[in-house]
């Protein structure tokens, strides 16, 4: 049992409902992203890099937690927070979390986020899954393969609807898996595995 | 570094207390809007409270028409969620804007009850004065009262936009026909959208197919539409077209993400695009590649034009005396005298009893000198070839030559939204390229056919009783005019020939101080209007600038429906109790109604929306408002429709018009039309951005704007959680237009001409074509730096149909 996230972006629009329907249903706080879509183009959101009108290039790619079998957060996390579950998804305990910071910035992925003493948020109640995960100040977060739902036996906030289909998850272990099947004979790569994280989301291209 | 300091297994909390000492004040940072120290932590073995789920509607008129799961918990909306397509995956629609309304509906720019400006200060100052519902509609109702009394219904405007497209909103066009009220029509997308009405006529899909037949197309030519983003609730199925092996073309001045996703792009000198397509149907018909038996029972081809006056020659031109035909809807009788045509051997007669019409040729009959319509296309397009066009298009003559024989060989499918609407020449453009559909018999059959924003989109008022809704006993109904000509109207005191004295201006249901072109002499010639109100549910930019603001309520605090962009009757679910004083706009405008005396004119919502359902089309379904209430969607046209298969088009010579007999604007505000030219299609160039224009010289950039992913028009302009992916607006420009400034990448620039200027901050992307620059057009003012990008747009309209027209912007740009 493996759950990874396929993600193709030969197909990504870039249009964010990923990253919105994480926020909304993990009710993040105010500046706070799971899940970002980064343009490759030129330097913005939105650009294209080459000469007009010639070799002209733009396209999106959804970046959360790769959820890495050599997790680089996990090996710096001075307290032991964080840890891997038997399906491969990467938790991590808000409980033990120092805040110290460590994992931001030993993820290649720029994939944690910190949340400051005080957290705000756009309405004074909470926001989205009944069962979202609480946040703490002082705390490190990361996209948690929305355990609370997959659980309960639902999917994870990102997949319930990409416009471009450019998303796919579940147990790569299991050949009948879609995701299996997904991947099968595609052009596929993980990102930065140079760092050797291992990490576990299969970008198509 | 805090983190070396700390041990391993040292508490959270006591690390906490240890930076807190370390870090001081800097790290309380400033108290948030809503501070929740710690959401309530939630165990696995918690319960799911109660939640209940209603269906929702979003209306940004973005094209998408998205039904959706609005989540509620102990009376709030927590979050909306994508709702399972009853029939087909690829008409699930939810985007990243619709999935913000938990935050629209609680969001800080909310208005929470009726305001009035203080007295004495200046409009948009922001000096408000909180008063009673009770006050506002009798201060409202009385000014109203004595602006009707002394200058009649006329005195008060209301803006139209392509706002809010939910059936409550046509309560409101009621009231302005009980009183005969100016409708000031915001003339976005005319350009396209009347001339499709001109030429193909419109069915229950607009001008074309239903959404799903674009799977059966063999080419996709996507015109001026960046389909990833303006059309994003239909990608799906553009996908799926892409992925049957559909050949997808995108022309456009712009790189964007459907180019990248396109089988090709044609990138093409902005505005040019007519020219292009009438070169196009020059190769078709000098290779031979037009579709005759479409364009003799389909279209005014064969119909016989008198030379003398443009007109068509009728059996009366030939001794037939004319016959009464039926009552017309006012009681009087109509005269019928059939239009001509003419078959092989010579014989002229009514065009219906001519079995195969000539399509080609010159002819005398009875002495009279005529030619086909279809004749008289073909001398027009004998005008543009493509080496003759190639160079003011920018694309290769044969480059055009191959365009034109991929797209004959069909089925071929136009999809247009409407970026070369937004021209003073857009409506030459569309002439132009539905014609193009038109002569390859690329009209009216299965994968073929206009899609986008002006097909493959339901109507909304096909199986509404819209026509009932806005007519009664006693109206005066009132004229149409263009919020775009204000100025003038209320320079003129009239539009046109037809006499109007503005004295109030109602905005409801759209921000035209944000979206409409020619912002700073509209804001200007508004000092002269006595009473603006705005009703809304946020602080729009129209509502900062207004008198009196009656607050309504959010989408999902009130119950409508639609039928209007997916074809299905959908129910809009109150979800929650209106916040804070907010009303639904059919009460308010009931209350303003029965203040000023015409409480009898104006129903109950509910007898308003049984009213809306009282049609054959509702009746043939079964469906009244209380069944609908209770089934949520129900289906009005197959998705797989096809536009007027028979070839009955509903215009007065039932055929697809590609001649124009009489000119019908949308607007008669004085335009000077020579029928000659315009009977056909043509091209000229724009007014203004055209590079042998002379005010080139002295602006050589190209201004356009363009739809933002975050934002639909102006709605969720100021959504928090899309602010943090987008915080400001940005100036889209190409490095060497850039390097010949001096900017680079994130500076600051201005762009201004002298209607306007605007200060915001710029990003280099080698997709705009030279010369062009970008921005979005969906910020408030308060997002720019300086100034506001639609005051450097005009209010130069078609010469021929009324049509905002912002692309054919010129400015400079210069570092700030």
């Amino acid at each position: 049992m493996r759950y990874v996230m396929a993600i193709n972006t030969t197909k990504c629009i870039g249009c964010h409902s990923c990253s919105v329907a994480c926020k909304s249903n993990n009710n993040l706080p105010n500046t706070k992203w799971y899940n970002r879509v980064e343009t490759d183009g030129a330097e913005g959101m939105d650009t294209v890099r080459g000469t007009y009108p010639n070799d002209l290039y733009m396209s999106f790619m959804p970046i959360a937690c790769q959820h890495c079998d050599n997790p680089a957060c996990k090996s710096v996390c001075p307290v032991e927070a964080i840890s891997q579950r038997e399906d491969g998804i990467i938790t991590q305990d808000n409980e033990v979390c120092i805040g110290c910071q460590l994992c931001l910035q030993a993820c290649p992925y720029n994939a944690r986020v910190f949340n400051e003493s005080q957290l705000e948020y756009v309405v004074d109640f909470p926001l989205g899954d009944w069962d979202a995960p609480a946040h703490t100040p002082l705390t490190a977060e990361k996209c948690t393969f929305c355990t609370h739902r997959i659980d309960r036996g639902d999917m994870p906030a990102c997949m319930e609807f990409c416009p471009a289909s450019a998303r796919v998850w579940g147990d790569i272990d299991d050949p009948n898996s879609e995701v299996s099947k997904y991947v099968a004979g595609k052009s596929t790569y993980k990102h930065l595995e140079s760092e050797g994280t291992q990490p576990s989301t299969i970008y198509v291209k | 570094m805090q983190a070396e300091k700390t041990k391993r297994g040292m508490s959270r909390r006591s690390f906490i207390a240890a930076m807190a000492v370390a870090g001081g004040a800097a790290l309380a940072g400033n108290v948030a809007c809503s501070p929740q120290a710690e959401t309530p932590a939630q165990s696995t073995t918690a319960q799911a409270p109660e939640e209940q789920i209603y269906q929702g509607l979003c209306r940004g008129n973005c094209g998408g028409g998205c039904y959706m799961n609005v989540h509620v918990r102990e009376g709030k909306i927590v979050k909306t969620s994508v709702k399972d397509a009853p029939e087909n995956p690829l008409e699930k629609r939810l985007c990243q804007r619709g999935l913000t309304h938990a935050q629209r509906v609680y969001a800080p720019e909310r208005l929470k009850y009726p305001m009035r400006r203080v007295e004495g200060t200046e409009r948009g100052a922001g000096e408000w004065e909180q008063i009673s519902w009770e006050e506002a509609i009798k201060y409202v109702g009385d000014k109203w009262k004595s602006y009707v009394d002394e200058f009649g219904g006329s005195s008060i405007g209301v803006p139209l936009g392509g706002g809010v497209y939910t059936n409550d909103q046509f309560y409101t066009t009621r009231f302005q026909s009980v009183l005969g009220m100016t409708k000031l029509s915001g003339q976005y997308d005319q350009n396209g959208l009347v001339m499709g009405t001109l030429t193909v006529t419109r069915g229950p899909m607009l001008h074309g197919n239903g959404p799903l037949d674009l799977l059966n197309a063999k080419n996709i030519l996507v015109w001026g539409c960046n389909a990833t983003v303006s059309e994003q609730p239909r990608w799906p199925i553009i996908q799926a077209a892409m992925e049957k092996g559909a050949n997808v073309i995108v022309i456009d001045p712009i790189y964007q993400g459907v180019a990248q996703r396109a089988n090709e792009w044609i990138p093409i000198r902005a505005a040019s695009d007519g020219a292009m397509a009438l070169a196009m149907m020059n190769v078709i018909v000098s290779e031979g590649l037009t579709d005759p038996e479409y364009l003799k029972k389909g279209t005014v081809a064969p119909f016989l034009v008198k030379e003398s006056d443009g007109k068509y020659l009728r059996m009366s031109d030939l001794g037939v005396e004319p016959t009464e035909g039926p009552p017309d809807r006012t009681g009087k009788p109509t005269v019928i005298d059939p239009i001509v045509a003419r078959s092989a051997d010579g014989t002229n007669d009514d065009k219906d009893k001519i079995a195969d019409p000539v399509l080609e040729g010159s002819f005398e009959v009875n002495g009279i000198a005529v030619k086909t319509a279809y004749q008289k296309l073909l001398d027009r397009i004998a005008e543009y070839t493509p080496e003759g066009v190639a160079e003011m298009c920018d694309v290769p003559a044969e480059k055009i030559k191959e365009l034109a024989r991929t797209f004959a060989d069909g089925p071929s499918v136009l999809y247009l939204q409407f970026g070369t609407d937004h021209w003073t020449n857009g409506a030459e453009t569309f002439h132009s390229i539905i014609t193009l559909g038109m002569i390859t018999g690329n009209m009216s059959k299965s994968g073929a056919g206009i899609q986008g924003g002006m097909g493959g989109s339901a109507i909304g008022s096909y199986g509404v009783n819209l026509a009932g809704g806005m007519s009664g006993e006693g109206f005066k109904y009132g004229i149409t005019a263009s919020w775009e000509n204000l100025p003038d109207i209320i320079k003129n005191k009239a539009n046109g020939a037809v006499p109007i004295n503005l004295k109030s201006i109602l905005i409801e249901y759209n921000n035209p101080l944000s979206n409409a072109p020619g912002r700073a002499e509209i804001m200007d010639s508004l000092k002269e209007i006595e009473l603006i109100v705005c009703m809304d549910s946020v602080m729009t930019e129209s509502a900062q600038y207004s008198d009196v603001i009656l607050p309504t309520t959010h989408w999902f605090e009130m119950n409508t429906f639609t039928a209007m962009q997916v074809p299905w009757y959908r129910v809009n679910e109150k979800a929650v109790e209106p916040a804070f004083e907010a009303k639904c706009d059919i009460e308010v405008i009931k209350m303003i109604a029965d203040h000023m005396g015409y409480g009898d004119k104006m129903m109950t919502e509910d007898e308003w929306y049984e009213l809306l359902l009282t049609n054959d089309v509702a009746k043939g379904l079964g469906v009244t408002w209380e069944s609908l209430k209770k089934d949520k969607m129900v289906r009005i046209m197959p998705d797989d429709y096809i536009f007027y298969p028979d070839y009955k088009y509903p215009s007065a010579t039932g055929r697809a018009e590609f001649y124009f007999e009489t000119l019908q604007p949308n607007d008669n505000y004085g335009q000077q039309l020579d029928h000659a030219t315009w009977s056909l299609p043509h091209w000229q160039p724009p007014v203004e951005a055209w590079y042998e224009n002379e005010i080139f010289k002295k602006y050589p950039l190209n201004l356009m704007s363009h739809r933002d992913r975050f934002k639909t028009h102006t709605i969720f302009a100021l959504c928090p959680w899309l602010e943090e992916l987008r915080p400001e607006p940005i100036l889209y420009m190409n490095p060497q237009d850039a390097a010949a400034r001096g900017i680079e990448n994130e500076d600051y620039a201005r762009a201004w001409n002298d209607r306007g200027s605007v200060v915001m901050k710029v990003h280099l992307s080698s997709g705009n074509r030279p010369g062009v620059v970008t921005t979005q057009h969906t910020w408030y003012k308060q997002s720019y730096k300086e100034g506001h990008y639609s005051d450097l747009t005009s209010r130069a309209m078609g010469k021929f149909i009324a049509a905002g027209c912002f692309y054919d912007t010129l400015c400079e740009v210069e570092k700030v």
